[in-house]
């Protein structure tokens, strides 16, 4: 379930323009501080990697980070951290997602 | 403009027509704001009870979501209409408003599923969950209320008129 809210957040990001793809962006950083446990070298490769990227190149690095150490966090953090992925997730919906979404809740 | 038309319209058709734009025009502006808020996703993922993500807040938009669509707009037009152009009790205009909305939802429902955009969303219904509470609104209120307030209702007067 969290690899397909990853999945998800990867095709929001191939969609998403301008102001939800800095959403997106500014929301990401905060997930690597809570769940991101690499080495400060692991740490500072990623760092200097995404410092030459775009921001949309930056979120797919991030995602990247986080879904390698998606393995080594406890129950308890994997249960937040699904919680603050769906988060994410939610910031970019598509005509299709929103209009199917109010419909099913008339 | 409607008001004209509105007092010119001593057709029962032609006022039931007008009513019906007017509750489509007012749920067409509601959809579209709640289109760009956030509640699409509230309503897709934190509304379930037995959901980890369930957050009150969606429920109770949710709530009021479905209180809108169902009936905000014939209590708010009837209210209009009693107030600026119609000398007939709040009830009976709540009655008509409810029959037209009634129709108004199943033709937008019977468009929907005649162009099979249903299948195009991915099997989601539409007023799937309205259906039966429109039907029994529609039918409380047409039949146990107008038996209260029989002199009010246009029909009424508009048989006397035929009758004269």
């Amino acid at each position: 379930m969290q690899i397909g809210t990853f999945e998800n957040i990867r095709a929001d990001l191939k969609a998403s323009k301008g102001k939800e793809l800095n959403k997106i962006y500014n929301a990401l950083p905060g997930l690597l501080d809570k769940y991101d446990h690499d080495t400060w070298i692991k740490d500072l490769l990623d760092w200097i990697k995404r410092t030459f990227a775009d921001t949309r190149k930056r979120c797919v690095l991030i995602i990247d980070d986080l879904l390698e150490n998606y393995s080594q966090l406890n129950d308890q953090d994997k249960a937040s951290f699904r919680k603050d992925l769906l988060a994410i997730s939610e910031i970019h919906m598509t005509v299709y997602e929103r209009l199917q979404a109010l419909f099913d809740a008339l | 403009m409607l008001y004209k038309m509105n007092k010119n319209a001593s057709h029962p058709i032609l006022k039931t027509v007008l009513r019906g734009i007017a509750i489509f025009v007012l749920a067409v502006v509601v959809f579209t704001g709640f289109y760009f808020s956030d509640c699409p996703a509230l309503f897709k993922n934190h509304v379930s009870f037995n959901s980890e993500d369930f957050q009150f807040k969606a429920y109770a938009l949710l709530i009021l979501y479905r209180f809108i669509f169902y009936f905000s707009f014939p209590l708010i037009l009837a209210f209009v209409e009693k107030i600026f152009w119609n000398k007939n009790k709040y009830v009976s205009l709540l009655i008509e408003y409810f029959n037209v909305q009634f129709g108004v939802y199943a033709l937008i429902s019977g468009v929907y599923y005649l162009f099979a955009i249903d299948r195009g969303l991915e099997g989601t219904v539409i007023f799937g969950s309205a259906d039966s509470f429109l039907f029994i609104a529609s039918f409380v209120f047409s039949l146990i209320l107008k038996k209260r307030f029989p002199q009010n209702l246009d029909i009424n007067e508009e048989s006397a008129n035929i009758d004269k």
